[in-house]
């Protein structure tokens, strides 16, 4: 059992600082939710809101219908996985994964058995009498684990438990946390900035920007559908490319001009973005995924874009490519409604596309190429709020 | 960030909850009584003292019969007592010291930084003075200074007989002698201060000058002292206190004051006042003056020295 | 004694360089600075070796010389400054004087420490400074007031009356200390023993004095050195033979009407032994203490 529902939660510190505004999310029992966004969107609050670290200036958190707002931290069923593990240097692994059944009263022949079981589970057997300064940092992430694990709580809280480790075993490790919610089907909270854990985790993914919620949904979705131009182009690496365009609707027909093509909008993109005929024409922000860049390879298409290659970045499993569009301008989204360091906001390279392609493609730098947009690929954005229209 | 939120003003909780918060609410109480202990103990025996130290200044007291008001009287007849201010000056000579210590310490904790051959050695030797108690360090240099004993016997071995004195019990030497015997016995801890600071020195910028061919010298002064400001005013004022409230276990083991009042010290005058001659209402105003000296040095040199930093 | 002069780790060849050849070593000055550091070492040491020379010497050899080994050798100074001085007597005295004060600043600093470094209270900070601002009192200006408000207390010539106000004048920097080193523990391990179900002492005694070990070591030593060669005090307040302690009691050897020097140097060799060997073994602790309060 674990469902946890934030209602217009908020936070606000005594220095005036509003960190959070506002939350809603619904988590069901047995979800794996994501908290995602860059440093400072106010995620990590939120998740300590839920651990009772922090205060709630308003709003109610509510696990399984029970109010948590007065409810101290240790009679909240929640355990905690901190970024830097923050296990006892002086306890051995064994007391460690036990703390929270002492603290519990329970009686000796139980802890042992609980312990037992869990370091069964994560493979730490061998290292129960060992101290957490003598593991391996793989060790003590799976220590942390299975103290949060051994209380058997209706919630796990995760603090980018990854963000110590280095990239091959953060992968490793989130392979297991993965494999151990699904095992315990425990509802989990997990707070990080790196998307890929967020794609790769969550069930769901919540976007956070500067306090407020910008999109919740599956990780397709999100990455897929975004909300706004923000979540377009925090989510994927890189983000998606946002073009200034010019909507045309002449009757069925439904094109919009970028720079000096004029791309038809295809079965799909009108399906899905029906609002889209509906504004009957004028300026919108097209946002289209990098790898939604093809080269027709002589194929004829009519959603084609002509473009100079300025630049091409090698990366070993594909090739970036940077192109310039004739006639293009930069995005007329306000630097506002897009994270500081996206493209949109960043100067010269605004005005260049950016394609993902196969490593056997090949570019020369100042040629100039015809590039053609996979069907579906276009989302269109109001260029004064940045939202999905 | 609970210190952020310990400012939230409480009516504002109250209001969005109705009810204020158990956390913060127990967290309050048991604060308060972890803190107890220490915050009683310091009202008890210094707090209390201090009170009525402050009190009986104003005073006229024997001990047994209450204490009379006086007012200001204790501290009239003060400025006029010889030996009080006999006392005071012997406390400025004492302090005439402190610029030796200051700058001898560090030239000292400078060597041991730059790892001079033997450092450690050095290191742990020149704080064993801080360690023997001030009365064995007291009375051993009273042992070593008799007229008969070790030292003057060894300046006879060495031919220098005509050099040989009593030492504590003339006026021109006793004095003298108890300065370089507190000197001595502060300067390891003097050096450690100087140690423990210079850790925070960035090493570079020694080594920046060594290559531009600064010599020992010039590293110090030039390098090294403009970054230990504040340490160096610590040991500044560390040291002048001393001189004037921590020398009653030199001066009661060594001289007892004399000969005549050339060793007297303040605080020996209110031991002396207060508890062998009975005069307890003019020994605590000489403890009110001596506290407040001792607050004034503090934060003379403080400002005097942090005046150059905006 | 690490951290007073940690070596800063000095990767890279030009840095390697630069330390194979400092011109510093081959100054002409070097060697006068060594034999000055060397005078000074010597004079540090010189009391050990005078008092252990002397105390193995008879009074007629003293008489004869107090430099350079002694010709005869006996223990009889040690013995008599031991029984019949009451040296004995009053090294006890100073370490039940002085167990006492230790264990009492520590629980005063650990409960205080842990108040104000990691618990939420309205005043908290104006507590501290007001536990702290007593570090500006000079306690040799509260000689007549302390003495009858112990009188007053019943505590005159009882152990208690010095452990209580040792402990009470070295609270301000025991607490600075304390709090400090709690001050910089990850606050999220405060934060999981509040998730895992550990109450406010439960946090105290499970996980805060464990992680305070070496705070609490260094207070230990710092005070036991305080405590056992603090005089005015002791010499004020514990006046009858049996609860004198080693530094008030040494002095009636030397005041005495023909003074035995060798049972006084003998005995006051057993005075300092104990502090010296705290001082040998707890070294790194003590040092601790003074960087502390130096780089506050």
């Amino acid at each position: 059992m674990g469902r946890l529902v934030l209602d217009k939660v908020r936070k606000q510190y005594g220095d005036g600082v509003v960190a959070v505004k506002g939350l809603d999310i619904d988590v069901a029992d047995g979800e794996f939710l994501v908290l995602l966004g860059p440093s400072g969107c106010g995620k990590t609050t939120a998740l300590r809101m839920v651990a009772g670290l922090e205060e709630i200036t308003d709003g109610t958190i509510e696990l399984d219908g029970r109010v948590l707002n007065d409810v101290e931290p240790r009679a909240r069923d929640v355990a905690m996985v901190f970024q830097n593990y923050a296990l006892y240097p002086h306890m051995s692994v064994r007391a460690n994964i036990g703390f929270p059944l002492k603290q519990r009263k329970l009686g000796k022949a139980e802890r042992e058995e609980r312990i037992g079981a869990v370091a069964e589970t994560l493979g730490l057997v061998e290292q129960l009498d060992k101290k957490p300064g003598q593991l391996s940092g793989g060790q003590r992430q799976r220590v942390a684990m299975g103290r949060a694990i051994v209380r058997e709580p209706s919630l796990f809280l995760m603090d980018e438990p990854l963000s110590n480790l280095d990239a091959k075993l953060r992968v490793q490790m989130r392979i297991e946390i993965h494999a151990v919610q699904r095992r315990f089907g425990t509802t989990t909270l997990y707070v990080t900035h790196d998307q890929v854990e967020a794609m790769t985790l969550g069930d769901r993914v919540a976007v956070m920007r500067e306090g407020v919620l910008q999109q919740i949904a599956t990780p397709a979705e999100a990455y897929g559908a975004p909300a706004n131009v923000f979540v377009a182009t925090f989510l994927g690496n890189p983000g998606m490319n946002l073009f200034d365009g010019e909507l045309e609707v002449d009757g069925d027909a439904v094109a919009v001009r970028i720079g000096e093509a004029r791309v038809p909008l295809d079965e799909a993109e009108l399906r899905s973005q029906p609002a889209v005929r509906a504004r009957g024409g004028g300026a919108v922000v097209v946002g289209v995924r990098p790898e939604c860049l093809v080269v027709p390879n002589g194929i004829a298409t009519d959603r084609g874009l002509g473009a100079k290659v300025e630049l091409t970045e090698d990366l070993g499993s594909n090739v970036l490519a940077y192109f310039s569009i004739p006639g293009m301008h930069r995005t007329p989204v306000a630097p506002a409604a897009v994270d500081g360091k996206s493209p949109a906001a960043a100067g010269a390279r605004d005005a260049w596309a950016l394609g993902r392609f196969g490593r056997n493609i090949h570019f020369d730098s100042g040629s100039s190429v015809r590039l053609a947009l996979e069907p579906g690929a276009m989302r269109f954005f109001d260029p004064d709020s940045g939202t999905a229209i | 960030m609970t210190t952020l939120t310990a400012r939230l003003p409480k009516g504002r909780l109250a209001r969005s909850h109705g009810s204020p918060k158990r956390r913060r609410a127990r967290g309050s109480r048991w604060g308060y009584i972890y803190a107890a202990p220490a915050v009683a103990l310091v009202i008890a025996f210094i707090g209390v003292p201090l009170g009525s130290v402050i009190y009986h200044g104003f005073t006229s007291w024997n001990g047994f019969s209450p204490p009379r008001w006086v007012g200001l009287d204790n501290f009239k007849v003060m400025w006029e007592d010889p030996i009080f201010l006999r006392a005071i000056r012997n406390n400025v000579l004492f302090a005439l010291s402190v610029p030796i210590e200051v700058v001898g310490a560090l030239i000292l904790a400078h060597l041991i930084h730059e790892r001079i051959p033997g450092w450690r050695f050095f290191r742990s030797t020149f704080f064993l003075p801080a360690i023997y108690s001030t009365v064995v360090i007291g009375i051993l240099t009273s042992v070593v200074l008799l007229p008969q004993g070790p030292f003057n016997q060894f300046l006879g071995d060495v031919g220098l007989s005509g050099l040989q004195h009593n030492w504590l019990e003339s006026t021109g030497t006793a004095l003298g002698a108890i300065i370089l015997v507190v000197v001595w016995a502060n300067f390891g801890y003097s050096v450690l201060i100087y140690l423990a600071g210079m850790t925070s020195l960035d090493p570079q910028l020694a080594e920046a000058a060594r290559l531009d061919g600064a010599g020992f010298w010039k590293i110090l002064w030039k390098v090294h002292a403009p970054n230990l400001r504040r340490v160096i005013e610590l040991v500044f004022v560390i040291n002048t206190i001393t001189a004037f409230a921590y020398m009653l276990p030199y001066i009661y083991t060594m001289t007892h004051g004399g000969p005549g009042y050339s060793t007297f010290a303040t605080e020996y005058y209110i031991y002396e006042t207060g508890f062998s001659g009975g005069h307890l209402g003019y020994a605590s105003a000489i403890g009110v003056m001596l506290a407040l000296i001792v607050l004034v040095i503090g934060a003379v040199q403080i400002r005097v020295l942090t005046r150059g930093e905006k | 004694m690490e951290a007073a002069t940690a070596p800063t780790a000095r990767p890279g060849l030009w840095d390697r360089m630069v330390e194979r050849v400092p011109p510093i070593h081959r100054s002409p000055s070097r060697a006068a600075q060594i034999v000055g550091m060397l005078l000074l070492a010597i004079s540090a040491i010189f009391p050990l070796l005078f008092m252990l020379s002397g105390a193995l010497r008879t009074p007629a050899d003293w008489n004869h010389s107090q430099l350079g080994l002694p010709t005869t050798s006996s223990l009889e100074a040690f013995t008599s400054a031991w029984g019949s001085a009451n040296i004995g007597l009053y090294i006890r005295n100073s370490a039940i004087v002085t167990t006492g004060t230790v264990i009492l600043s520590l629980i005063v600093a650990a409960t205080a420490g842990y108040a104000f470094s990691q618990q939420d209270w309205r005043g908290k900070r104006a507590t501290y400074l007001f536990v702290l601002a007593w570090l500006a009192v000079p306690p040799v200006a509260l000689m007549v007031p302390v003495y009858y408000e112990m009188s007053s207390l019943g505590l005159i010539n009882t152990y208690w009356s010095v452990i209580l106000l040792y402990t009470a004048l070295n609270t301000p920097f025991n607490v600075y200390l304390m709090t400090s080193y709690l001050r910089g523990l990850p606050d999220e391990l405060m934060e999981a023993a509040r998730i895992d179900g550990a109450g406010i002492h439960a946090t105290f005694v499970q996980v805060i004095l464990p992680m305070a070990r070496p705070a609490l070591a260094t207070l230990a030593v710092f005070n036991v050195l305080y405590a056992w060669n603090e005089f005015v005090f002791a010499l004020l307040l514990l006046q009858t033979e049996s609860v004198k302690t080693a530094t008030v009691g040494v002095l009636q050897l030397q005041g005495r009407f023909s003074v035995n020097y060798p049972v006084l140097v003998a005995g006051l060799l057993l005075t300092s032994l104990p502090v010296i060997g705290v001082y040998l073994f707890f070294q790194r602790y003590l040092v601790r203490a003074i960087v502390a309060g130096a780089v506050k």
